[in-house]
């Protein structure tokens, strides 16, 4: 591996995530994963950009991307789990996730691919996925298009749920629980449940933040459903540090000083693996998935809504 | 080659007939006693069958006759050649089996076509 | 990345839209806002501090917009990528073709995935493709052929450089396709070639036309390749861009020409060793080439000459004297040409040169020249024209015999033999001449290539006058060969008419000269020996056949006058009885029908007597009313001649009544003064009726038929008178015997109008074989039901009947088959039977069995028969063999055998000729014997010598015995002939090893010899036609013969007085007895 060769795209990919950062903070809708991923299909499918970084891209993936994961331990919360939430969440996200595998099974859509998508639309979207990918070996395409189209689930869940609210006259509880249980990003919860009230955006946010702690869960099920049985699945060193980290960081207050940091830090590296998965991604392959995974999570997503809707109105 | 046998107890006609089917490359075989014909013909399995009609001991006629009756030389085709000129002789040898009928006095040539023809059947 | 350009462009475009629409219009929507909060608050509270609550607003009312500015870009993108996608799909596949296309692999068809413009540029791409996939393959098969093709070829474009070879130009040159290609066509040649590349090149580019030329070119090992170049241009519109050469490898050519120059020498040494002439002749029919002989023989120069001065030395071409010309004929038909022609040599002798010329033709098939074969065939000619003509004097000697034995009419005859004789000796013209004997007078009644003026002109030639004259007196044959210098010949009208040839021969009767055959032509004419032997004998033949045709004639008349008057007869009868039987009242009709028997026998006077009870003689009636009848001509006692002819109870004819005493004759009659008188007594059983009698003036002779059919008349009169009524059932019931119906052998059948039998007769009885009484009241057809091949005999007879019924006489031939199963040819002839007022009332039917005449002419026939086909044998040899020889299938070797066996077919066929010839001369009893003093034993001898080789090849014992007897008298030659041709009968119907006895005998005045064979025997049957002519028996399949042998034995056999008997029996043997009147001596 040459460092020389390395050096153009790890730049470009931490100079993307660096503005993607920055714009993130300018709302909180914003996804800096999300930017940075599309800011990096952009730049990436500029060929003289392209020409530059070359194969680098690929280290500058295999270097940005476990550290993202690792210090993404930081950010799973265990606090808010309680066995009477934590039934509800589950029961919708595995709606969502079995849901979604289903669908994407009806839709012929490929197996890593459905898998990305289920998770990301049941966990935390982009991140998720990112965490994911590299444990089931997706593709670059896959990844892609699955981070864009949550996204673009996850906005669309955001500016109707307030509309929902009004609506179904829902409760401010279900409310949070809708939001938190189902918008697949954190950003998009805080959105959506502020523009309803600002007492509930915590609310929210927590079961977002249960559901976030589930990642190991739905990681671990993602990567057995993916896995070939005679594969053995060899636990790499990233996970082990991530599991220590979400540890350490949710039992002990040794690293509440730093706490602040290493979230930032673990966004700011999975913006950067992103942008350069992004990079590496040529825009033909994402428009040849089309638009059939958003549909397929659409679809799925829209069913378990209706579903929640149909079980709180018999309750 | 073909292979021709002439019956005749006219020496000189089988001397005209041998000498001008030879000079056409036919191979002549010549017979003055038509007792001995059917048994060369049997030996010799011909491609034709030339007869005079009259003739001591075994008419010609009856050698056709014999001939046709034979299953192994029915197929091979018989010429009259004769003095008897009547239709009705004429109609007799064709019912016999004569697949031509000459007369005599004949042309040696227009026998040799006759012959050639029917060879090359 | 060019293939991802358009899409990412297609992206940033949306993306760049949405952020132009989006951004701008939230920020004027937040301005806005902002505004209005602004104004809202400055009239609200305007000295508030302005500013904080506005600016926190706005910010915030950007913090709500944000999501949606977020989510509508997000949004775009997705629907670019939607949007896109369709699209991309289809670029991406006409991407992958066009690669694929590149890549060389042209066998792509595209998906048609959507029908808006891309899928139209996806289907013209598809098409493209396909297109582009025919016209490459149709390349490669192009390419294919060329790389195939064995000749090497080159394409060069305008400056002459090598655009293209083939294998085969590597293959042949040397050279690899990579060094050609580029370098220039003058590389691989020298000056010269170069030279005339050049020259073919100007002389041709301009034209744009195809040339052909012989070029040498360099090879890569240095060595000179000859090969012959066709070049064409190639055209692009109207202008040459470039030429292809095919360049065929010339050097076997080459090799060949230099071959064929050395066996150029070669054949012409050939040629020259030919020993006929051998000439080629060039369009212009002039000599090109000739070999030594032809050169010879033409003594000069002839190569540049016409090609009628090596053959003909005259200097005239063979189309001048009206003959084809070989060579134009071979120049017309492309074919080879054999013919002969007489040309006349320097000398002025004749000579024969068979020509046979064949073309040289190019490939084409053109006739350039044409090779004559000349060969000098007068040696052979001769030959063949001689054989030509004894041939066919043969042949017009034979069909002269069959003529004369075929026709019985003499014009047909006279005609047709002087036609063959002017034809056999190849005269220009004849004419026959008959001798009048009354007059002495001769004149021409058949004539041939003379005017009918002429012949007015000469008129009648008196006998022993002119040349005609002369030789019907004195019977010998005159020959001249040239008219007007014989001196003999002094006087004659056509001695001065430009006639030389001439010949004059007599036509002999039985006993006398009946006229002369006279021959002429213009040329001279040498008569042979032969020709006159010919001629000779043909006169006497012609006159045998007359005389035969005469006696023929005569027996013919003689034949039809007693046919006509035994018709005429049965007609008289017929009426007599119908008259007798139709009438009521006999009275009535005696008289006329006394007067239709006085007509039959031309008599002056008829009357019929009754004898009463008493014995007197009653007059009954009479020819013509002479008294009231039933007064007493002659009482009992008186001597009349009715008298006499009753107690006789036979016809009495008395010559001279008047000369005759005892017999009285009755005054009545006394003013007749009759002479001869015919009386006829009339009786029924033993019952005594009467008498008839005819009366003559004059003097009158009674033949025998004519005393019979009057007294069948009278039987008839007698039986009518008896029992007048039934007359006709009298006939019938009294058994027939002695009435007139049962005396014909002919068989009668009487029928009714229904066509019912009424009567028959015994030769009805014996044809059909059914008795008369079973016969009667059977329809007439009925009869003849026993044999279904009656039928058309049954529809003749009846056609008959039809025809009588209506009152006309019909007579038919028909064969029937009797009762016996015989076929009998029978002439059918019905009449009417009329009653006195007409109407037919029945009808007779004569069936006369006419076998004898119809042998007669099977016989005829018979005889025709074996003649021309015992004359076919010999005639095939001559026609075939010559037909052979002139045809040239026969070598040297053989021709001599050939002649040989034509000559002694000749022979045979000329003996059988005169074997013929000599029968009809003894029939027409014009032989005569000799008389010789015959040794026995020498005799016997010499006959059985002469057959001693049969006799050994069939191992026959031959014996004779002479008892006692020396020497006979006898003709030896024909004797000879008689035993010749018994003992080769003998020798020939036997198996090997028979034996053959001769026995000679005397007793008194008889000599007997006999021949004696245990041979096959002949059938009993065949044994009385054995004598006939042309009669062959029962082996006749077997064994060749003419048939008359045995007829001229008996002939000659008879001249001598004796006869000849032969005894046989099949399987046993036959002898032959000849009797002959015995004299020792003269």
């Amino acid at each position: 591996m040459r460092i020389h060769r390395t050096v153009p795209a790890l730049v470009l990919s931490l100079f993307v995530a660096l503005v993607s950062v920055y714009i993130a903070t300018l709302n909180a809708s914003f996804d800096p994963l999300v930017i940075s991923i599309i800011i990096g299909m952009f730049v990436g499918n500029i060929s003289e950009v392209r020409e530059l970084t070359g194969a680098g891209v690929e280290t500058a993936i295999k270097l940005l991307l476990p550290a993202g994961i690792a210090l993404y331990g930081t950010q799973l919360v265990f606090s808010e789990l309680r066995p009477g939430i934590l039934v509800g969440i589950l029961c919708a996200a595995g709606g969502l996730f079995g849901l979604t595998l289903l669908l994407s099974r009806v839709f012929n859509l490929n197996q890593k691919l459905s898998i990305l998508l289920a998770t990301g639309v049941a966990v935390c979207g982009a991140s998720a996925i990112a965490v994911i990918s590299p444990l089931i070996g997706a593709r670059k395409e896959d990844t892609s298009i699955s981070v864009i189209s949550v996204m673009m689930l996850g906005l669309t869940g955001m500016i109707f749920f307030p509309m929902l609210y009004d609506i179904l006259s829902l409760s401010r509880e279900e409310f949070n629980f809708l939001a938190g249980s189902t918008l697949p990003m954190l950003g998009q919860v805080r959105v959506a449940a502020g523009s309803v009230c600002p007492e509930c955006v915590g609310e929210a946010l927590k079961i977002k933040l249960v559901r976030v702690s589930l990642l190991v869960f739905w990681a671990t099920i993602a990567v057995f459903l993916s896995g070939k049985e005679e594969r053995r699945v060899s636990v790499p060193w990233f996970v082990v540090v991530f599991i220590v980290l979400a540890l350490v960081s949710n039992f002990t207050r040794l690293l509440a000083p730093l706490m602040e940091y290493l979230k930032n830090g673990s966004t700011f590296l999975l913006s950067a693996a992103l942008a350069a998965i992004g990079t590496s991604v040529d825009f033909d392959a994402i428009v040849e998935e089309g638009v059939a995974p958003l549909g397929v999570i659409l679809f799925s997503w829209s069913m378990i809504i209706l579903m929640m809707y149909l079980v709180r109105n018999l309750f | 080659m073909s292979k021709v046998i002439v019956v005749d107890d006219e020496p000189f006609i089988l001397m005209m007939i041998e000498d001008k089917l030879r000079k056409a490359r036919i191979d002549v075989i010549t017979l003055r006693d038509s007792r001995v014909a059917v048994e060369t013909i049997k030996r010799e399995r011909p491609d034709l069958v030339i007869l005079d009609w009259m003739m001591p001991e075994v008419s010609g006629i009856e050698l056709c006759r014999t001939i046709k009756n034979d299953p192994g030389l029915k197929d091979i085709p018989v010429f009259m050649l004769t003095a008897k000129g009547q239709d009705a002789d004429e109609q007799l040898g064709l019912r016999s089996g004569v697949s031509r009928y000459i007369t005599k006095p004949f042309s040696p040539k227009a026998l040799l076509e006759m012959v050639q023809e029917i060879l090359t059947k | 990345m060019a293939k991802t350009r358009i899409i990412y462009r297609q992206i940033l475009i949306f993306l760049v839209f949405a952020a132009l629409i989006v951004v701008p219009l939230t920020f004027t929507i937040v301005k806005q806002v902002n505004m209005m909060i602004l104004q809202e608050e400055r009239e609200m509270s305007p000295q508030q501090a302005e500013g904080t609550a506005h600016r926190e607003f706005s910010s915030k009312l950007l913090d709500q917009i944000a999501p949606f500015v977020f989510y509508i870009l997000v949004m775009a993108l997705m629907l670019s990528i939607f949007f896109s996608r369709r699209m991309l799909i289809s670029l991406k596949g006409l991407q992958r073709g066009s690669q694929a296309m590149k890549d060389g692999n042209l066998d792509i068809q595209l998906e048609v995935t959507s029908d808006d413009e891309l899928g139209d540029v996806t289907r013209a791409f598809n098409e493209m493709v396909a297109a582009l996939n025919a016209k490459t393959a149709e390349l490669k098969q192009k390419d294919v052929y060329v790389n195939a093709m064995l000749d090497p070829l080159w394409v060069v474009d305008e400056e002459n450089t090598i655009q293209d070879i083939n294998p085969a130009f590597t293959r042949l040159f040397g050279y690899s396709r990579e060094q050609v290609v580029g370098s220039s066509i003058y590389d691989f040649c020298d000056e010269r070639n170069a030279a005339i590349i050049r020259g073919q090149m100007e002389q041709r580019r301009d034209r744009g036309m195809s040339s052909i030329y012989e070029l040498s070119l360099m090879g890569r090992d240095g060595s000179t390749i000859p090969v012959l170049v066709s070049g064409s241009p190639i055209l692009s519109g109207d202008r040459i861009v470039g030429r292809i050469g095919i360049l065929k490898d010339f050097r076997d050519q080459k090799e060949l020409r230099n071959e064929l120059q050395h066996s150029k020498e070669y054949a012409e040494t050939v040629m020259d060793s030919i020993e006929d002439q051998l000439i080629v002749i060039d369009k212009d029919y002039r000599i090109v080439r000739a070999n030594r002989r032809a050169v010879l023989e033409s003594r000069g120069q002839v190569i540049g000459e016409f090609c009628h001065i090596a053959a003909h030395e005259r200097g005239r071409p063979c189309w001048t004297e009206g003959r084809e010309c070989p060579a134009q004929m071979v120049f017309i038909t492309g074919q080879n040409y054999r013919t002969t022609h007489e040309h006349v040599g320097r000398a002025g002798e004749r000579r024969f040169h068979e020509i046979v010329a064949s073309p040289i033709k190019d490939a084409a098939g053109n006739v350039l020249h044409v090779i004559e074969l000349i060969r000098d065939v007068t040696e052979r000619m001769k030959h063949e024209e001689e054989i030509f003509n004894k041939n066919r004097e043969l042949i017009a000697l034979n069909s002269v015999a069959s003529l004369l034995n075929k026709s019985l009419r003499p014009e047909e005859i006279f005609s047709k033999v002087l036609d063959k004789m002017i034809e056999m000796i190849r005269m220009d013209g004849g004419g026959i001449f008959f001798i009048d004997e009354m007059k002495r007078e001769m004149t021409c009644q058949y004539h041939r290539g003379i005017s009918d003026e002429f012949i007015k002109t000469m008129g009648r030639i008196r006998l022993g006058e002119d040349i005609p004259g002369r030789v019907a007196v004195s019977g010998q044959v005159l020959t001249t060969s040239d008219l007007s210098k014989d001196h003999r010949i002094e006087r004659s009208i056509i001695k001065h008419s430009g006639i030389k040839g001439y010949c004059c021969i007599p036509i002999r009767g039985k006993e006398r000269i009946i006229g002369v055959f006279c021959l002429f032509s213009f040329r001279v004419h040498v008569f042979s020996t032969e020709e006159v032997n010919i001629l000779n004998s043909l006169g006497e033949m012609t006159g045998v056949a007359l005389e035969n045709v005469r006696l023929y004639e005569k027996m013919r008349e003689l034949y039809e006058q007693q046919r006509r008057r035994r018709e005429e007869e049965q007609s008289q009868i017929l009426s007599i009885s119908t008259k007798l039987g139709s009438a009521l009242e006999l009275k009535d009709v005696l008289g006329s029908v006394l007067d239709v028997i006085r007509t039959i026998f031309n008599a002056d006077f008829a009357w019929l007597l009754l004898s009463d009870a008493e014995g007197n003689l009653v007059l009954k009636s009479a020819a013509f009313p002479t008294g009231g009848g039933n007064e007493v001509i002659y009482p009992r006692g008186v001597s009349s001649i009715e008298g006499y002819a009753v107690d006789r109870k036979a016809p009495t004819v008395i010559a001279d009544i008047r000369a005759e005493t005892k017999f009285f004759v009755s005054p009545v009659l006394s003013h007749l003064a009759a002479q001869s008188v015919i009386a006829v007594p009339m009786h029924i059983g033993d019952k005594t009726v009467g008498a008839f009698a005819l009366y003559y003036v004059g003097l009158r002779e009674f033949r025998e038929e004519e005393l019979h059919f009057l007294r069948i008349i009278v039987n008839i009169l007698a039986v009518s008178i008896e029992r007048a009524d039934y007359y006709v059932r009298a006939i019938v019931e009294k058994g027939l015997s002695d009435t007139i119906l049962q005396s014909v052998a002919d068989g009668i059948m009487t029928v009714d109008r229904s066509s019912r039998i009424i009567a028959v007769n015994k030769a009805f009885e014996r044809m059909t074989g059914m008795p008369a009484p079973e016969a009667f009241g059977l329809p007439v057809c009925d009869v003849f039901r026993y044999s279904v091949e009656n039928m058309d005999f049954r529809l003749a007879l009846g056609e008959c009947m039809e025809g009588a019924l209506e009152g006309r006489r019909a007579s038919m031939e028909a064969d029937m088959v009797s009762a016996s199963g015989y076929v009998i040819p029978v002439l059918i002839s019905s009449s009417p039977v009329l009653d006195s007022a007409g109407t037919v009332t029945g009808v007779v039917n004569l069936l006369r069995d006419i076998s004898k005449e119809k042998e007669m002419d099977r016989m005829k026939t018979d005889l025709i028969r074996s003649v021309s086909h015992e004359f076919r044998t010999p005639l095939s040899a001559i026609v075939g063999m010559t037909e052979m020889i002139l045809e040239g299938d026969v070598d040297d070797a053989r021709l001599r055998k050939y002649l040989h066996t034509i000559l002694s077919e000749g022979v045979r066929l000329s003996n059988m000729v005169s074997d013929l010839l000599s029968i009809a001369r003894i029939e027409s009893g014009k032989e005569t014997l000799r008389r010789d003093v015959i040794d026995v034993n020498a005799f016997l001898g010499h006959l059985t010598g002469s057959f001693s080789a049969s006799i050994k090849q069939k191992g026959a014992r031959v014996g004779y015995d002479v008892d006692a007897v020396r020497n006979f008298v006898g003709d030896e030659e024909k004797l000879t002939q008689v035993l010749m041709n018994l003992m080769d009968n003998a020798l020939t119907f036997s198996d090997e090893g028979c034996i053959v006895e001769i026995t000679v005998k005397r007793r008194d005045d008889i000599l007997e010899i006999a021949l004696a064979d245990n041979g096959w025997g002949i059938d009993e049957a065949d044994i009385p036609h054995l004598t006939e002519r042309f009669f062959r028996g029962s082996h006749k399949d077997k064994v060749k013969g003419t048939g008359l042998g045995l007829a001229l034995c008996s002939d000659i056999i008879r001249m001598h007085g004796g006869t000849m008997r032969i005894e046989s029996a099949v399987g046993v043997g036959t002898t032959v007895l000849l009797s002959l009147p015995y004299k020792e001596s003269i």
